[in-house]
Order: structure tokens, then sequence, then C-alpha cells
């Protein structure tokens, strides 16, 4: 062992840490495989994922692309602002309102949508007719291959102050509901058509994941006289458990993260009120202007408070469902 | 807490988990029946504009049933717009990228579910960084173009060799899996590499069909990396071709609605700019449609399975 | 495990730097700029020029277009389309990070940037060279548009194929007018509201009386969410304006900018708009229009183009049931309306181009065969009027020459001017409007037109920086007061928000080039 050579060294450290070490590099050497099979994953992280991270010192500059050879270069080039993009952001007297647009909106989609997949894959495996199933569950995943774009077309053909919605509402003499310009429904729209096009995405996952539970304890389960609902709660419940947890974490982790998009296409000045988030203020902000720098800042802010979230929620779930992701 | 106690005070008799059962099963029916309905009324409108009449399409009148049936603005896409490269480029990326991502997300997410794995807490801690922190697309782009991958099908694959959160599903039910098996298998002799190979991934059809269909619609809606990366016409994948298809309503409708013959007549008079757009849409989905049911077969295998023996 | 995470960070972050840092070889000194013999052309065959031009939806290698500039030119040429979304994010990566191309096709505002950060090749000597005829097909102004303040030329334009047309305008249902009683096309502000006012009356909820706007569904683009046609009878035309005494003032700081909110909220509470003016866009409003839903529409050419057959079909109208709005008088009689006189795309030819002269040589060939390239072959693709104005004819103009316009890098202005009527022409409905509009404009009322006084501004910091997003923000106000989310008194306010912005800062840039220029 290398260790060897280090022993007068290691003494001081501990001779437990020494133990550690040498434990750490038995286990490698007598399971070299394992180590080997992660190789091609840890190679993509360094290169792709952790590589890039340099440019993460562009939240504290003035980035100028062209400031250098290239435009790593140009990272280091630029100069040195500190804080001025992190000031900018949070300064802004919006900052606030859109902080608070974006927790409402994306909580209310968690509140709203999390559990839904999971009835859906729930319910999905309660169909015994094949090719309705599949008929089901084809159905409900194709919107999730829908761009926004075209679902704000589809919803609004639907939605539109003159749209089928209202149509049947005028002939019930219902009036008419503002659904993209009235600040009280527009929210339900955003959770509507988010629900509408990532359920089947999520019901999938779900799916999966009963199918890992171990079928013996349906098994003894019906033995003992239990029926569906409770084979569902003490056995499909508790198998999901992981994987609901899993979700869970990366949902709340990712709360400031999302939603940009769809809510790019579907706001509209009439109800920025209750729907400008930070990623759309920010990218009204800096529109024309490319600015890198300021929308790096707004990143690094949003992978802090995800990472902060999701080593929180992590800790959480340890203590009380004793369920880690890591 | 109380509805389990209300169950337990239910005598165990044939009729009372009768009566259990039919309401999951009339829950199912319905529920997702509606649920269905709901996302298949959407999809109709869009395949109803694709094949309608140009003018009830261009008036929005068209809702979820075609009215004046023409087949001209399909035809339109499909000749006259580069749908084919599309679908070529993003059949082969899909693909390729499916394989490469499945492979290494298995490998990896293998070693990372054992539990008295050494070294186990700092890989998957370096998964969850570089999950949650992003250097941003200029050096992502730096990355691409000094690997020299730039206008490679190479470069629209390797940002998705590993989705942070499909890895961790893997392990997660890897995890699942009952140890027992495993043990038997080491007792044979059988190393890591035959273990995975020959026991745990047999008996995890269903996660990795489902893993793989995750990378495949992954792959399959990537707009923004296939952008940043490629730059060639010939290499525009199905999500880019879209975004023009979209982008452009003005300029086709500038240029492309005007064959008026020497009598002065509408020479195409069904293809109409949210007509190409509908027909564009609804041509992509065709191979989604088509691949489901049969990576459904696969998803659907373990659940046999399950309720069989349940 | 807190402690454990940090370390890790540090440690991945450190490790990113290395691995970032390690590649890139040690810098040289950037290289002087000396003087230099104009470079030799390759000539066609040698050579295969490389072209970036913006987003399209057709395969721009694949395009009959390409074997007919092959063909003109002899030049092989590949070439490239933006994308769709992030154009201008990713070109500058691209080019930052050393792209190849020959020729750059792009608007104004992402060649200014380009030129900004000193990524482009100044074109003088090329040009004199090479580029006899793309030099004489534009003026001393526009040249100077293109120029730094040492007069190097750093683009050739594509200059806006008509200097007066009434773009933005609105579209009519005459027959619906003239059952409430309307007997003319409105055109004074207040016989365009009395219209709406008696359709209103006569209608009630069965039609829209005016719906909009018509604006592209992406973002960041220019377009207005009030048609230019109703500003006109308010003085205003441009985001930027300069008075008698010439001081550079915003759109809202019009003297009659109060006037058209507090006209436009009228509309809004007494009905007369469509309730869903704030989320329209071409799509919703072309629809509107086409199914008759709506009475009058904010439209423009290609708005028209969709919408006239349709009606024709759908709802069996003529073209005698259509009219055209043209821009509207005040109270006080002025109309104002602004000339359409711009660089409308820039070409330009990066710093490392090998091929640059190349590149020039072909742009200029492509000008001097304009009437081929772009219009096609007299007799096979048009005829020619007594009057010497093309006549396309259908189809084979549509089929052999509808895309020439991607391809176009610079024109002989002048004489472009008179040839590309004709791709307006090829379509009835088009030409109905801009006959009715722009063409009858520029005979009766040529006095609305009104000098863009910062047409051929040439690049600057602030502007380029700051000016989308102000324009925007002025958009998103005006689209508020149509929804009756914001009034008149929100304009402080909003003024407020506007200078933190910085729009001072564009002001002042813009009144000491103007300044500047006297």
């Amino acid at each position: 062992m290398a260790s060897s050579a280090f022993q007068p060294l290691l003494r001081t450290a501990g001779r437990t840490a020494g133990r550690k070490v040498r434990g750490f590099l038995l286990y490698v050497v007598r399971n070299p495989a394992l180590y080997l099979m992660l190789l091609p994953g840890l190679f993509f992280l360094l290169v792709y994922k952790f590589a890039p991270l340099y440019g993460i010192l562009m939240a504290f500059k003035d980035y100028d692309i062209f400031a250098g050879k290239n435009p790593i270069d140009a990272i280091g080039l630029s100069p040195w602002v500190g804080l001025k993009h992190f000031e900018k952001l949070f300064a802004s007297p919006q900052f606030l309102k859109v902080l608070t647009n974006t927790l409402v909106i994306n909580g209310l989609k968690i509140a709203v949508l999390f559990p839904i997949p999971i009835v859906c894959a729930i319910l999905l495996n309660e169909i015994r007719n094949r090719f309705f199933r599949r008929f089901l569950q084809t159905s409900i995943y194709i919107p999730y291959f829908f761009s926004w774009v075209i679902v704000f077309g589809i919803f609004y053909a639907l939605l539109g102050s003159y749209g089928i919605v209202n149509d049947g509402l005028k002939a019930l003499g219902l009036g008419t509901v503002r659904f993209f310009t009235d600040t009280h429904v527009f929210r339900g729209v955003l959770v509507f058509t988010e629900g509408w096009k990532e359920i089947g995405y999520s019901t999938v996952i779900y799916l999966a994941a009963i199918t890992g539970i171990d079928t013996t304890l349906y098994e003894a389960a019906r033995v003992d006289g239990a029926n569906k609902p409770r084979q569902i709660l003490h056995i499909t419940m508790p198998g999901l458990l992981p994987t609901i947890v899993l979700m869970l974490i990366l949902k709340v982790g990712y709360i400031l993260d999302t939603g940009f998009e769809q809510v790019l296409v579907f706001y509209n000045p009439a109800v920025y009120d209750v729907s400008d988030i930070i990623q759309t203020y920010v990218y009204r902000l800096g529109m024309g202007q490319m600015n890198f720098s300021l929308s790096t800042a707004l990143g690094l802010f949003n992978s802090v408070v995800a990472f902060v979230l999701i080593v929180g929620a992590n800790t959480v779930s340890k203590k009380l469902l004793h369920r880690s992701i890591w | 807490m109380a509805r389990r106690a209300s169950i337990a005070r239910h005598p165990r008799t044939g009729i009372s988990s009768g009566a259990g059962d039919r309401v999951v099963k009339l829950l199912a029916y319905g529920f997702l029946s509606l649920l269905s309905l709901l996302a298949v009324l959407p999809c109709l409108h869009v395949i109803s504009k694709a094949v309608s009449a140009g003018n009830l399409v261009t008036a929005g009148l068209i809702y979820f049933w075609p009215r004046g049936i023409q087949f001209n603005t399909v035809e339109f896409v499909l000749t006259q717009t580069p749908f084919f490269t599309a679908l070529k480029n993003s059949l082969i990326i899909t693909g390729l990228g499916t394989a490469i991502s499945l492979f290494t997300t298995i490998t990896t997410a293998y070693p990372l579910s054992k539990p008295s794995f050494k070294g186990r807490r700092l890989v998957v801690l370096l998964y969850v960084v570089s999950m949650v922190f992003f250097g941003g697309i200029i050096p992502a782009y730096m990355v691409i173009r000094t690997l020299g991958l730039i206008d490679s099908v190479w470069a629209c694959i390797l940002p998705f060799t590993i989705v942070q959160f499909n890895m961790f599903i893997m392990k997660t039910y890897f995890e699942s899996l009952p140890e027992s098996v495993e043990e038997s298998a080491k007792i044979d002799g059988a190393g890591d590499v035959r273990t995975l190979a020959a026991i745990v991934l047999p008996m995890s059809k269903p996660v990795v069909a489902t893993i793989g269909l995750l990378y495949a619609i992954t792959y399959w809606n990537n707009y923004f990396h296939v952008m940043m990366y490629t730059n060639s016409p010939g290499m525009r994948t199905m999500q880019l071709y879209l975004y023009d298809i979209i982008n452009n309503g003005q300029a086709f409708a500038e240029n492309l609605f005007s064959g008026w013959d020497t009598q002065g007549n509408a020479i195409s008079p069904h293809v109409t700019v949210n007509g190409i757009v509908a027909a564009a849409v609804t041509m992509s989905l065709v191979p989604i449609i088509a691949a489901y049911p049969f990576i459904q077969r696969y998803m659907i295998q373990g659940i046999t399975v399950g309720s069989v023996k349940g | 495990m807190r402690r454990f995470a940090v370390l890790i960070l540090v440690v991945v972050l450190s490790l990113a730097v290395v691995a970032c840092a390690a590649p890139t070889p040690t810098p040289t000194t950037a290289a002087t700029p000396t003087v230099k013999p104009v470079p030799a052309l390759k000539g066609p065959g040698n050579v295969t020029l490389k072209r970036l031009g913006g987003n399209i939806a057709f395969d721009v290698n694949t395009d009959y277009m390409v074997p007919i500039i092959k063909e003109a030119t002899g030049y092989d040429v590949t070439y490239f389309s933006l994308p769709a979304e992030k154009a201008a994010e990713k070109l500058l990566a691209e080019v930052a990070g050393g792209a190849d191309y020959d020729v750059i096709n792009v608007n104004v505002n992402l060649w200014r940037t380009l030129m900004a950060q000193g990524a482009l090749m100044p074109l003088n000597d090329l040009l004199d060279a090479y580029g006899k005829d793309i030099l004489d097909g534009n003026t001393e102004e526009v040249w100077k548009t293109l120029s730094d303040a040492d007069g190097s030329i750093y683009g050739v334009p594509y200059m806006y194929p008509h200097s007066q047309e009434v773009a933005s305008f609105m579209a009519a249902r005459l027959d619906l007018m003239k059952k409430a009683g309307i007997a003319a096309v409105p055109t004074t502000i207040d016989e365009f509201y009395n219209a709406l006012k008696t359709l209103k009356a006569y209608y009630g909820d069965q039609y829209i009386p005016f719906t909009g706007p018509y604006k592209p569904a992406s973002e960041g683009n220019e377009n207005w969410v009030i048609p230019k046609t109703i500003a006109s009878a308010y003085g205003i035309y441009n985001d930027w304006m300069v008075d008698k005494d010439g001081k550079v003032y915003y759109m809202t700081e019009a003297p009659k900018f109060a006037d058209m909110i507090k006209f436009l909220t009228k509309l809004n509470t007494e009905g007369l708009l469509d309730a869903d003016w704030a989320v329209n866009t071409d799509s919703t409003t072309n629809e509107k229009f086409a199914s008759g839903k709506a009475i009058i529409a904010h439209s423009n050419r290609a708005g028209v183009q969709v919408t006239t057959p349709a009606q024709i079909k759908n709802l069996g109208l003529t073209y005698d049931d259509l009219g055209y709005i043209g821009a509207l008088k005040g109270a006080d009689g002025t109309c104002t309306y602004m000339r359409t006189e711009a660089i409308n795309q820039v070409s330009c030819i990066l710093k490392t181009s090998k091929n640059a002269a190349d590149a020039i040589n072909w742009i200029n060939i492509k000008v001097q065969k304009q009437l081929f390239i772009t219009m096609g072959v007299e007799g096979t693709h048009f005829t020619l009027d007594a009057d010497g104005s093309i006549k396309p004819i259908n189809p084979i103009f549509a089929n052999e020459r509808g895309d020439s316009y991607w391809y176009i890098d610079a024109t002989d202005a002048g004489k472009y001017q008179n040839q590309w009527p004709a791709r307006i022409r090829k379509s009835d409905a088009q030409w109905a409007a801009f006959s009715a509009i722009t063409l009858a404009a520029n005979k009766n009322t040529p006095n609305i037109f009104v000098k863009n006084d910062f047409a051929f501004k040439p690049a600057s910091e602030n502007y380029t920086k700051y000016n989308t997003a102000l324009f925007k923000s002025l958009q998103d106000y005006i689209l508020q007061v149509l929804s009756n989310t914001r009034t008149i008194d929100d304009l402080p306010a909003f003024m407020t928000e506007w200078k933190n912005n910085g729009g001072d800062d564009v002001r002042k840039e813009l009144q000491d080039w103007l300044d500047s220029k006297k």
C-alpha cells in the first residue's frame, strides 16, 4: 500500500483515518468493476458539467464576450464588478413581487399537480383491459410533446374571450370569464395547462416504480383478504414512497427555476401583476442586451437556492421518512 | 390514519373487499377516461386543423373535428419544407443518444445503488451538484467547440449522456430490488458485471424501458442544445424545424400564399399559415404515437407479471 | 454533511478552473492593423463561400434559388440560417468562438453589436476594388451610417424596398359598415370613433367592432401594439422624435401622447375594442377578422394576404366588401406617418474571413444581376407595363422567385425600389391593400410622410443596450391601458421606471448625434 510511506504523517491524523483510507482502497481493489462502471459517467460530468462551471465567474464580472481571443479567455479578461449584477437584481423594486409570483405559481403547481400523476399511475395499474390501458397511457402523455407555443394556441381557441368555453358560458347566461386577462383566474390557467402538458410524463415515472414493487407482497395481502384500497394504501404507496420523495425533493428544489417558457408564452401585460416571475422579469430587463452576466447571476442565485432546498429537503426526508437520495 | 382504522373495523368478508375493489375500478376508469379526454381533445384540435379547408382554419372555425378535408397542407409540409431532414436527424440523435445514455446511466446507477459501495455519498453528491449548478451556455458551447463537436450528432448527445434525475430514478429502482437475488448470484461466483447483465437488468426491464423512454423524450424534445451546437440546415432536428415553421408565419404569408393563376384564382387555397403549423406539428407526432406502444410493451410487461401474481 | 458539501463545491469549482484554463494556449498579442494590399480574387470555382442569413423555414441549400445564384455568379456557396430563438446569443458565441462564415446577413441591431465589438472587417478597399455596383447603388448617407467615426465601412446595406410605405393599417368590412349606415371609409380620428360607435350601437355584441393588435407572437420584435395609423392622428410616428427646436423626445413625451392614451381608454371602456387586445397575436387577430367575428382589424400586407382569401370563401365577400383605413387625421387636421426609408438588413464580413474579396465580388455580381435573381426573366416570370413597372406572371413568378428575398445581401436601391412592388403585385389581396393605402397616400397626401431623424444613425452604445427593452416596456404600458390595468395617471410612474432603465442615456446619445450633424 502506498499509504505506508506516509505513516508518520498519518499517525498524527489519527489511526482511524488511515484505516478508513486503507479500507477504501482495499474495497476498490476487490471491486474494480464497480469503479470502472462509474468512469463514463464521471468523464461526462467532468467535461460537460464541471468544466463549464468556470463560467459562474461571469456573474461577478461585466462579461464582454469579445474581450479575449475566445469566449472563455474573455471571462478572465472581463472586468470584475463584484455583486453589481446581484444588486441590480435584488435592489429592483419589482424583485419582491416577481419572487412572490414565482413562489406562488410554482407552489400552486406543486400543491395541485404533484399528487395527480401518482393517482394516475396507481389507477392505470388497475385497468385490466390491455388495449384500453395502452390507449389511456398514450393519450395522456401526448400533450408533453407540444411546445408551449402550440399549447397556447390550443388553449386560446378554448379559453379566449371569444373562445369555445366562453361561447358555452354565454349560451348558459353565465357571462364571460377573461381567462387570460383576469388577474384572479390567470394563475389557474397556468396551473391547469401545466398539468395538462406534464401529467403524462410524471405518470410514466411512477408506473415504472410500481413495477418495482415485490409482487409477493400483493399475494400475501390477497391471502389476508385485503381489498384493493388497502393494498394500495399498505403496499403500493409505501413502495412508491422513495420515488415520491425523490420527485418532491426535486420539485421543491427547482421552485425558483421552472415555468419560464410557459409563462413567457401565456402571460401578457394585463396580468403581469400576478404572473411576472423572476425569469420573465429578467428576460424583459435584459431584452436586446445579451447580458450574459445578469443571466448568469440569476442562474447562480437560483442554483444556490435549489441546492439549499434540495439538501434541506433531503435532510428532512431522512429524519422523517428515513429516505435519502444519497 | 383514521382511514386505516375504519377499514380495519370492517369484517374481512368477500363483500366488503369486493366493494372496495369496485370503487377503485370505477375511479380508475372514470378518472382516467376524463383525463384522457382532456388530453385527446386538444390533440384532435391540432390534427383537425392540419387536414381541414384552409379558409376555415384561418378563421379559427375548426374545433375537434375536421371540416372540408384536404391533404394539400400535409403534402405541402412533407414536400416543400425540410420535414424529412428533420425527421431523419431526430431519429438518429434520439436512437443513438438513448442507447448511450441508457448505458452510462445503468453503469452509474448500479454501483451507487449498493449500500456498501464505498465513495457512494461523494459520487452522488457530485451528481447532485452538477444537477443544480450550471456554468452557462457560453462555457458549455466552448467545451463542445474545443472538443471539435460543433455541427455533429455527438454535440446533440453529449449534454444528456446522463440526466441526473433519470439516474436517481434508476438507482432508486435498483435499491428496491430484493438483495437476496444478487446475493445468490454472488455465491455462484458471478462478478459485478455479470450480476448486472444477467440478473439485475432482466429484472429491471420496466424501469430500463421507462428511463429509455424518458431519454428518448429528452432527445426528441431538445431544442436549445441542438440550436446552439449545430449550424448546418442539414443538421436541423424536428424541434428546430417546428420552431422555424412557427416563426416564419409572416414569410409564409407574404411568399407562399401568392399562387394566383392568370385568371386570378387562388391556386392552393387550402395551404394557410395556421394550417402549415398544425400539419407540421401533427406529422411530428406520428413517430411518437407509432413508437410508444412498442416501448409500452416492456413497461407493461412488468406490471402484468405483478398483477397476475398479485 | 454541510461542511462536506461546501468542500465538494470548492474542489469542483477549482477543478473546473483548472480544466478550463488548461487547453487555452498562451495569449498572443493582437495582430496590429497594417496597411495591406487589397487581397486578390481567388475566383469562382476556387472557393466555396459560406453565407449566414436570418431564420427561415425552408432548406436554404436545396432551394431553387441556389442554382439560380450559382448560374448568375459562378460561385459555389454554402448557406446557413440563424435559429428561430436566441439567434443573437448564438451568433455572438459563434463569432467570438471563431466562426468562419464569409458573409453574415443580419438586422441592423445585431450588426451594430458585432461592429461595436470589433468583430468585423473594414470594407472600403474591397468595395473600391470589387464592389463598384454596390457602392453606386446606395446613397452617401447610407454609407455614412455603415461607417465608423474614421470612415471605415463595416457592412453593405439591403435597403427597405419602399421609402414611403404605410405598412401598419386597418382592414375593414365595408359590407357590415354600409349596413350600419356608414357610407365611407373613415379618414379622421373622429370619423373612426363615430364609425365604431355606430357599429357597436347597430350590432351590439354580435361583432367585435375593432380587433388587434397585429403583432407576431415572438417577443423582442419592434411591432406596435396599436396601428400606427391611429397614432398618426396624434402626431406620433416613432418611439424617438425631434421637435421644432431640434430637441429629442420620447413617444410618451409627445404633446398629444396623453390624448392618445385617453382615446384608447375611451375605446376600451365603451366596449369598442377586442377584450383580448392584450392577448392577441397576428394569428388570433387574423382569425377574428377572417371568421367574420370582427368588423375592423389591425393588419398589414401579410395579414390581408391571410385573411382576404378566407373571407372570400367563408363569408362570400368580394373585394368591394373590403376597405382599408390608412393614416387617420387628427382633430386639428394633422396627420403624420414616418417614412420607411431605412436599412433593412446589413451584410458584413468577419475580420477573420479568408475569402473577403470573393465575398464582395460575389455580392457585387448579385447586384449587377439583381433583376434576374430577384425577379426573373422578362417574358417568363414577368412582363413590363407601359410605364416600366413589373407585372409578375403567376404562378411561375411565385414558384421560382418567391424565396429570392432571403438571398439578397445588397441592392441597387434605386432600381430595387421600382422592381420590388412586383412581389406585392403577385397577390391580389396584398396589392388591393397596398394600392388603397400606400399608393394612394403617396399620390394624394404625400405631405403626411415625415422623416425618421434616426433612420441613418450609426451604432451607439446605450441605444443598442437599452432601446429594445425600453420600447417593450412602452408597448406593455399601452397594452395595460388597453386592458384597464393602467391609466394615463400611471404615466409619471412609467417615466420614472423608464429613466431608471436608461431612457435618458439613450436620449442624450441621440441628441448628441443630432447636434453633431449640424
